[in-house]
């Protein structure tokens, strides 16, 4: 592929990524649905095995946080890939994908805090359930990561103009997808 | 819509080495032929595994000949050529997983999506070319993965295709709940995988790319049955995969989502997550696999069907001569499976110890896609109904298709009755229903579609009278193989049973399972003649023009074979794809007039 | 442009304060545990419907987005709420 190119991206063009996009983030979701099925009849089968805020929720709820405050940024990064503007598209990229980094830092520590107490996977049922769904979500925040590090990579490059951006816009799609499963596995597994 | 013709041009530029051009291509054309040859050789494989059951039925225990005496020792077969029980199972197992995975989803839904749908959108290529080669080369080491597990030291997955647990997931269970689960979990998560991309890639493309004047009520119904599908493939494919994924986390990461507390094998020891014995973990739940499963199983099987049913329309219509007979309801009706097709899992599960209250509505649903299923099959013979049939080698396969599918159709509705599915629940009845719909239903149309778009895949001919003997053979044979096993049923023949002698009330049978075996060898042996006519007519068949059917849609205005850009120019559409015989085409003097065909002033 | 900006800084907050109220509630002894439940939920999905709408941008899309992205929450309640009629029919017996 060449780079000395303008690439010039259509209307429709456009449009179908975003709907391609669409399309997988619906899927997505219906990814984790068998997931929130499971972890229902598990608490209605084992209500003795779990109650509220038995997990770390401190770094939980910083979690929480730390992923609304990375939402902000990918979407500066969103708009100034609109405008065109690579070096700051890739600063805001940056510094999206250290909020994830710090996400899976801390997911680190609270798992093995976990694994010190002994609390593994097959522990009992409630464990599977914790560590099955927080370990897809974090293996789709590391997904995250690693295309935000390439595309702010590319964004410095100069690969994006205000013609051709999809990839910044898809991505800040995808991020929010992973706001949004977080959004409903923080209270679900922490807080009640 | 103008500009969108001028960029497409720009999607991806022709290759001219042999690597971008055969292997790591774009082009939707390529990819389709790619998926085409992978799932013939998946489907020899599975008709192989085929053959090896019903030899084990007719003959028990007996030497299997030829494939006994070169592999004895080794895969299935004992010391003496034989089949063991164990070996009997991974056959079942891998039959179903191969023939619905690897041959005939890719078959209706790669195939012929890929190739048909671009040609009649009248559009350069799919929405997004790199995400469409990108599911065949996950399809491909999928295939790669099943069929490779037949070579672990203990065999293949033995749960049956729906890997029900705790057999499949406590891995002391049988020799193939081990590394061969496994890899059938990682396989089937792969090929679902490419399933999602491609179902997104068709919906974006079907639903974005359209040529102008391509409206909703002009596109062709193979079209309209592919984009059905692919909210199929795009909403239901990803439950199998997070299915897949819990499975895997029992087996590699001892959780114990499907093995309840309390399971004992059988030196009565407590066996937990992942069938670690001693391992008291437990507390989970068989039947949640049986409901995930089905929430994507059963979508897949009108991903199965819908796509056949889009062939046999068009080759109905084409061979009839005639438009097809209420174009809107036959869209209507297929959305409405749709819309059924989600809600209706659980008459998989009517003897799994589902609430019988859950399973009274489930009942209830399923009874309901008999509806849109009776109104294509009404429109069907409408179509037919005083039109100029022209009983070409497609048209039979069309044909057979829609008399197989009633059959199909009909004992599913049997089933669909709780009192009934509990009798006949796991037994050949099963078998035959859905051999019936996806043999006698999707298989004879994806031939009667290999038949009639060979011309355009290919630019030749292929012989018709290999053509009338394959079809002939085929639809006798396996209508002798399928049909008996109704009897098989109500008589409580169980699936999956290696036995068939081994129960005295199945021992007055034996005789019907001699024939189903025999009829079954010819079946299978009569398929050489296919394979062969097709691979001999890509080399040596007589060159075929651009529209040899005297078809409508747009895939036949362009040059057989389709060019690489497939359209010089986008084309305009300005009627409907089945106007044969009507006015506008009798002011042109023929008896049907192409979608982009301007009419004289 | 401007008060776009302002637009999705207010959304922002709101998100924080939710997530915020969300943990405080969680602590708080007067609901019963259904209720604990049920306002998690809502309030989860109250930041869903924000983030959908605002940052993901349905607000401005076409019917055809909003419908593909509302399609799986509505696979997303079948599935859920046949398992859950299951459990609480069959398995509270």
């Amino acid at each position: 592929m060449e780079h000395t190119a303008v690439r010039v991206e259509t209307e429709e063009r456009l449009e179908n990524v975003s709907f391609g996009m669409w399309l997988f983030i619906s899927s997505e979701i219906m990814f984790f649905t068998p997931f929130f099925a499971m972890y229902i009849i598990m608490r209605n089968a084992h209500p003795e095995l779990s109650h509220p805020h038995m997990l770390n929720v401190p770094i939980a709820s910083v979690n929480t946080f730390i992923l609304v405050i990375s939402s902000l940024f990918m979407t500066n990064a969103v708009n100034a890939s609109k405008s065109g503007d690579g070096v700051k598209t890739s600063n805001n990229l940056l510094l999206t994908a250290l909020c994830g980094l710090a996400f899976l830092v801390l997911k680190a520590v609270e798992y093995s805090g976990e694994i010190k107490e002994d609390l593994l996977p097959s522990t009992n049922i409630f464990y599977s359930c914790y560590y099955t769904m927080t370990g897809f979500h974090g293996l789709h925040i590391l997904i995250g990561v690693i295309v935000m590090g390439i595309l702010a990579w590319r964004a410095r490059r100069g690969d994006f103009t205000k013609t051709y951006n999809s990839p910044i816009e898809v991505c800040g799609l995808y991020w929010c997808l992973v706001e949004v499963v977080w959004f409903f596995l923080f209270p679900v597994l922490y807080l009640v | 819509m103008t500009e969108h013709a001028a960029h497409a041009e720009e999607i991806h530029p022709e290759p001219k080495d042999f690597f971008h051009k055969y292997v790591w291509s774009y082009d939707h054309k390529v990819i389709s032929k790619q998926y085409l040859f992978t799932a013939f050789f998946f489907l020899i494989v599975g008709g192989l595994l085929a053959m090896l059951i019903r030899w084990q039925l007719a003959y028990p225990f007996q030497p299997v000949p030829v494939l006994g005496s070169l592999l004895h020792g080794h895969l299935f077969f004992d010391d003496s050529g034989a089949i063991t029980p164990e070996g009997y199972l991974q056959l079942t197992t891998m039959h179903g997983s191969i023939m619905i995975f690897f041959v005939m989803i890719p078959m209706l839904v790669a195939v012929f999506g890929n190739y048909l749908i671009p040609l009649q959108i009248g559009a350069r290529d799919v929405a997004f070319p790199l995400l469409n080669a990108l599911s065949y080369w996950l399809y491909l080491p999928a295939g790669i993965l099943a069929f490779s597990s037949f070579f672990l030291a203990k065999g293949a997955a033995e749960a049956g295709w729906t890997g029900y647990p705790p057999l499949s997931d406590v891995s002391s269970s049988t020799p193939g709940s081990g590394s061969g689960q496994i890899f059938w979990l990682l396989s089937v998560f792969l090929v679902g995988f490419s399933s999602i991309l491609g179902g997104v890639n068709f919906l974006t493309t079907i639903v974005k790319m359209r040529a102008p004047g391509m409206t909703w009520d002009r596109l062709p119904l193979v079209t309209w049955s592919q984009l059905i599908t692919a909210v199929f493939q795009a909403l239901a494919t990803p439950v199998l995969g997070s299915a897949m994924a819990l499975m895997f986390m029992d087996k590699v990461f001892h959780t114990s989502f499907f093995i309840p507390s309390g399971l004992q094998n059988s030196d009565d020891q407590l066996v937990g997550g992942g069938g670690l014995v001693g391992n008291a973990g437990g507390g989970g739940h068989p039947l949640l696999w049986q409901h995930i499963f089905w929430f994507y199983s059963h979508p897949a099987v009108y991903i199965l069907i819908l796509p056949g049913m889009g062939l046999a329309s068009e080759l109905i219509a084409t061979f009839s001569r005639k438009p097809i007979f209420a174009y809107k309801p036959m869209v209507g009706s297929m959305a409405t499976i749709m819309g059924l097709g989600f809600i209706v899992w659980g008459h998989h599960m009517f003897v799994s110890g589902m609430s019988p209250a859950m399973g009274m509505g489930f009942m209830m649903t399923t009874m309901l896609i008999a509806l849109p299923s009776g109104v294509k099959v009404f429109n069907w013979l409408g179509t037919l109904h005083r039109g100029s049939i022209h009983l070409t080698v497609p048209m039979l396969h069309g044909l057979s298709f829609l008399s197989m599918f009633i059959i199909g159709g009909l004992s599913g509705i049997f089933m669909a009755a709780t009192p009934v599915d509990i009798y006949i629940h796991d037994t050949y009845y099963i078998i035959a229903h859905f051999h019936y719909v996806v043999f006698g239903g999707s298989v004879f149309a994806v031939f009667g579609g290999l038949y009639y778009w060979f011309p355009k895949m290919w630019g030749r001919k292929m012989n018709d009278k290999l053509g009338y003997l394959h079809w002939f053979l085929t639809f006798v044979t396996f209508n002798c193989t399928f049909f008996p096993m109704h009897l098989l049923g109500e008589g409580g023949q169980m699936r999956r049973l290696a036995t068939s002698t081994g129960y005295e009330y199945l021992q007055p049978m034996q005789d019907i399972n001699v024939f189903i075996s025999v009829s079954a060898f010819i079946l299978g042996a009569s398929q050489i003649i296919f394979l062969f006519n097709y691979f001999y007519s890509i080399v040596k068949g007589p060159k075929a023009e651009a529209n040899p059917w005297n078809a409508i849609t747009l895939e036949w205005t362009i040059p057989s074979p389709a060019p690489y850009h497939n359209f010089d120019k986008i084309p305009t559409v300005y009627r409907g794809p089945y106007e044969y015989s009507g006015e506008e085409a009798e002011k042109v003097g023929r008896d049907w007039i192409a979608q982009d065909e301007k009419l004289p002033a | 442009m401007n008060s776009a900006i302002t637009n999705k800084l207010n959304i922002f907050i709101t998100l924080l304060v939710i997530t915020a109220v969300q943990i405080g509630l969680s602590y708080a002894d007067f609901l019963a545990p259904v209720g604990h439940i049920i306002a998690a939920l809502l309030l989860a999905a109250s930041e869903t419907i924000l983030v959908g709408l605002f940052f993901m941008g349905l607000k401005n899309d076409d019917r055809l987005l909003r419908t593909t992205a509302l399609f799986p929450f509505v696979l997303f309640c079948i599935m859920n709420g046949a398992l859950v009629l299951d459990v609480l029919i069959f398995m509270k017996h």
